[in-house]
């Protein structure tokens, strides 16, 4: 039997030592966001934008982090019944209808809503309000393409042979906004470019993370990102070699959002966070820590954004539409790059 | 009943797995209960249609095919790759071993994200291979490309898992005695009829463990085969359970398709159970039976031929892991943006106020702790099925084995739904995440102890019984001394699982509870590659240390006992 204590002593041993911290401070927020991980991460928004809110308000927020913004939406589907958060922060347009359909969602228009263009309200029945954007872009190291591609037929070219890095859609939100893009442009024919562009495409990875790290370790020449990613090369290494590519058809838009959920105990707090989202507190916040552009249009960008293009012409797909056929654009994207 | 307890004999029947209960309650709270919570909530929908629809589609049924045919062939590739590592571990001695050892076991303990890295830095197209190759022979083209092909997904399947090979085979084989394989030669056997029909037998419990553990890794596996694989072509179940539970936020149809590889883990393990039981037999087994040798006391054709294998193994191991420590020491500072010799990453990682620092020692911690509760529990529970007999038994240990062939995805889930039905807050408490941690690393404790002790004589047990010796005397001179190896190997491995731990941890932390890991992300995620790396290198630093200590402790004694042996004859 002294063997079998022992057991259970070894046990039980390491949540001793762990159960005095467990349990330290137990204040009660006032107000508890989810969103995805870099959001929350010190180089994020997550702790600037935090300490202004309280600051401003007196209130105390708790942000919890769940993974990506795929995983915090099915986290919110899971506590349909339950809510424990107040808000949702980092559903983008492509998420939106399934967001809708799960029925999670208050609506909500933030008073100073007028302070944002028009066709950055990405979600008209208001249960998702902006608070910032971006355009997906292929990025090219300048030190090995001088003379770069201007739309995606160009990307086609024989002199770009195993040259693209690109993202899976089925994991990774870049690579689904990607193949949106050449639905947008080619609408049913977009199988047939997928099928010319083939031979360009060295690898497409699971994410953004190993498909920007390739590319800056000068795999290949171009990837696929965002047309800020050139801005953070500027800002924190001091160096114009990768830039992003603006092309005639136009580049897919990403707009991000935050709602309050359905049940949310702390709505009035809720609501004023919505609205401190959209002022310039909070905005100013957002390009040198999520790289994207602000939804407010009266804030100051950085410097650096100078190398952050905004293309002419703006790409969106209708998110009902994407929610409709989602599965089969994937599945036949799948079984053509398979071949 | 004290006197029974430890060695309820082979044909006890169930009455041994009564105490399997208690590590079984353990995985039921901390890894069935979510589990079920989130199968649960997928089926109460339409479920049972979409079920029936993904396993009558042909796709889905290629991806099924696919990833068993992948993870089979890494499994062949990564143990054919560690035999003759396993040998030269096991009989040699040489300066330098326990460096090599713990070496070749921190590939095990990197994210994917850096094994992906580290791999394009050394093997890819530009990369530091390649480079050198090109300035030596003047070309224009990489000549080796060896990435993005099937071939690369199993070479970096290999890099990945061969280390638990390694460690799994030659722990056995150092026990094995080499008398009768001398006296299979002495009656004319040659050397290869000798291994193959003595040897190799004899170490078959060692390499289908490694197999099994190898082969679920691979099961699982989705960045490596994604990035390195090209592309597409190379789908596994994972990626498919990735995009109906992220992408398509499709909970019903990720769950079913987590049912159906959850189920094929689980027969395969069934399987794998029964093989593994059929033909491994328990016989005499010595303390350090293998003489092991001073390395330059074996002929120079031996030696040649062993220099060459640890060249080449290193060469896989130790350049793709240099490449991610090169890295850390370098930042872009020039306007040009070509990289130079920097300590900025480092300067960022150990910054005042730093999270970087506190995700350091929290996964100190968490990896700790998972040993002081995986190692007891798993050895525990590897002791209670030798010892017993029965289907009911071998049940029993597939379902403990099913962790580590789940979807991270799916228990992910399973651990948010736990999170809103509890009561009460238990987000952010460590305890929750060190549960889940140990959950993981328990079946690979198991595994590792079970391959030993499935070779432990029972005579020798006996003969200390009836000689009067105490259980407890029994198990401290006869059984642990013969398990230590198996234990220490498990113990390795369960830091490691803990110190790499992404998906749980990710879930289940809060601000202060983050790991390396996550902090090596969120370094990646604010475009800063060069710091991740810097932290990719302490996490590895810090493992290595870990691995070197149980080296020590694995031959420190041994050798000391050994030379002792020699003296006396």
């Amino acid at each position: 039997m002294r063997k079998f204590s022992f057991l259970l002593l070894s046990v039980c041993l390491p949540f001793l030592v762990f159960a005095g911290g467990a349990r330290e401070k137990k204040d009660i927020p006032d107000l508890v966001i989810y969103t995805y991980d870099s959001f929350v991460s010190e180089w994020g928004p997550g702790p600037q934008v935090l300490a202004r809110f309280e600051e401003a308000t007196g209130l105390k927020v708790r942000l919890e982090s769940a993974g990506d913004a795929g995983q915090i939406l099915a986290r919110a589907i899971l506590e349909k019944k339950n809510p424990k958060a107040d808000i949702v922060l980092g559903l983008d347009n492509n998420l939106l209808a399934a967001a809708l359909d799960a029925d999670i969602l208050e609506s909500f228009s933030a008073g100073n809503l007028d302070k944002i263009p028009g066709e950055l309200i990405f979600d008209k029945t208001a249960h998702l309000t902006p608070y910032d954007y971006g355009f997906f872009s292929i990025i090219y190291d300048s030190h090995r393409i001088s003379e770069p591609p201007g739309n995606l037929e160009d990307l086609t070219r024989e002199e770009y042979r195993k040259s693209i890095i690109l993202m899976d859609p089925r994991t990774s939100s870049p690579g689904f906004g990607f193949l949106l893009w050449t639905i947008v442009v080619y609408g049913d024919d977009y199988l047939d470019y997928w099928e010319r562009l083939k031979p360009s495409i060295l690898t497409i990875t699971d994410g953004w993370d190993s498909g920007y790290g390739l590319f800056t370790e000068g795999e290949a020449p171009m990837v696929l990102s965002y047309t800020t990613s050139p801005a953070y090369h500027v800002e924190f290494e001091e160096t114009d070699r990768y830039r992003a590519l603006i092309f005639e058809e136009g580049n897919y838009m990403q707009i991000e959002g935050a709602g309050i959920l359905k049940g949310a105990r702390n709505r009035k707090n809720a609501e004023l966070f919505l609205e401190f989202m959209l002022s310039e507190a909070f905005q100013e916040v957002i390009p040198l820590t999520n790289f994207m552009f602000p939804v407010n249009s009266d804030t100051s960008l950085p410097a650096s954004f100078e190398y952050a293009l905004k293309p002419e012409k703006i790409l969106l797909l209708d998110a009902e539409d994407i929610r409709k056929n989602q599965n089969t654009w994937i599945q036949k994207w799948v079984e053509t790059i398979s071949r | 009943m004290g006197r029974n307890y430890f060695t309820v004999r082979p044909g006890s029947g169930a009455g041994g797995s009564i105490f399997l209960l208690l590590p079984f309650l353990f995985l039921v709270t901390v890894f069935y209960f979510p589990l079920s919570l989130i199968l649960i909530y997928s089926f109460s929908g339409s479920s049972l249609s979409r079920f029936l629809e993904i396993l009558t589609s042909s796709y889905y049924l290629r991806v099924i095919g696919f990833t068993i045919f992948q993870a089979a062939i890494s499994t062949l590739f990564a143990v054919f790759l560690a035999l003759p590592g396993a040998y030269i571990m096991s009989h040699f001695t040489f300066p330098g071993k326990k460096v090599i050892k713990a070496l070749t076991t921190i590939p095990f303990v990197l994210p994917s994200i850096l094994v992906v890295l580290g791999f394009v830095i050394f093997f890819g197209n530009n990369g530091v291979l390649n480079s050198f190759l090109k300035s030596i022979f003047n070309l224009d083209e990489p000549p080796l490309k060896i990435l993005y092909s099937l071939k690369a997904i199993i070479l970096a399947h290999g890099f990945y898992n061969f280390p638990i090979a390694i460690q799994v085979i030659s722990g056995v084989w150092e026990k094995i005695g080499s008398d009768i394989r001398l006296a299979a030669e002495g009656l004319g056997a040659g050397r290869i009829r000798a291994f193959l029909t003595i040897t190799l037998p004899q170490l078959l419990p060692g390499i289908m463990t490694a197999a099994a553990l190898i082969f679920l890794f691979c099961f699982m596996s989705f960045a490596v085969i994604l990035v390195l694989g090209g592309g597409p072509q190379f789908t596994t179940v994972e990626v498919e359970v990735y995009r109906l539970a992220r992408i398509g936020v499709d909970l019903e149809g990720a769950g079913g398709l987590a049912i159906i590889s959850s189920v094929l883990s689980l027969l395969f393990l069934y399987f794998y159970l029964r093989l593994q039981d059929r033909y491994s037999f328990a016989e005499e087994m010595q303390l350090s039976a293998a003489k092991v040798k001073r390395f330059t006391a074996s002929p120079p054709v031996v030696r040649l031929l062993l220099i060459l294998y640890l060249l080449v193994i290193l060469t896989l191991i130790i350049a793709p892991l240099l490449s991610v420590v090169a890295r850390s020491f370098t930042a872009r500072v020039r306007w040009s943006g070509i990289t130079s010799f920097s300590l900025k990453s480092y300067a960022q990682v150990f910054q005042e106020g730093s999270v970087s620092l506190l995700a350091i020692w929290n996964s100190v911690r968490y990896a700790l702790a998972t040993v002081l509760i995986a190692v007891p529990l798993g050895s525990f529970s590897a002791y209670v099925i030798v010892r017993s007999r029965g289907e009911f038994v071998r049940i029993l240990e597939s379902l403990i084995m099913l962790p580590m062939g789940i979807s991270s995805i799916i228990l992910g889930l399973g651990y948010l739904r736990l999170l809103n039905i509890l009561p009460w807050e238990i987000k952010g408490g460590r305890l929750i995440i060190i549960s889940a941690h140990a959950a993981i690393a328990f079946p690979f404790v198991l595994r590792s102890v079970k391959a030993v002790m499935k070779k432990i004589d029972m005579t020798l047990v006996d003969a200390g019984r009836s000689l009067g010796a105490t259980p407890l005397r029994i198990f401290r001179t006869i059984e642990f001394p013969l398990l230590k190896s198996g234990i220490l190997t498990g113990g390795a491995f369960a830091f490691a699982i803990s110190m790499g731990e992404v998906q749980a941890t990710m879930i289940l932390a809060d601000r202060e509870g983050i790991n390396i890991p996550i902090a090596m992300y969120r370094f990646i995620g604010a475009y800063n590659f060069f710091a991740a790396c810097a932290l990719g290198t302490l996490l590895m630093v810090l493992c290595f240390l870990a691995f070197l200590m149980i080296e020590h402790f694995r031959y420190g004694s041994e050798i000391k006992e050994n030379s002792r042996n020699e003296s006396e004859v």
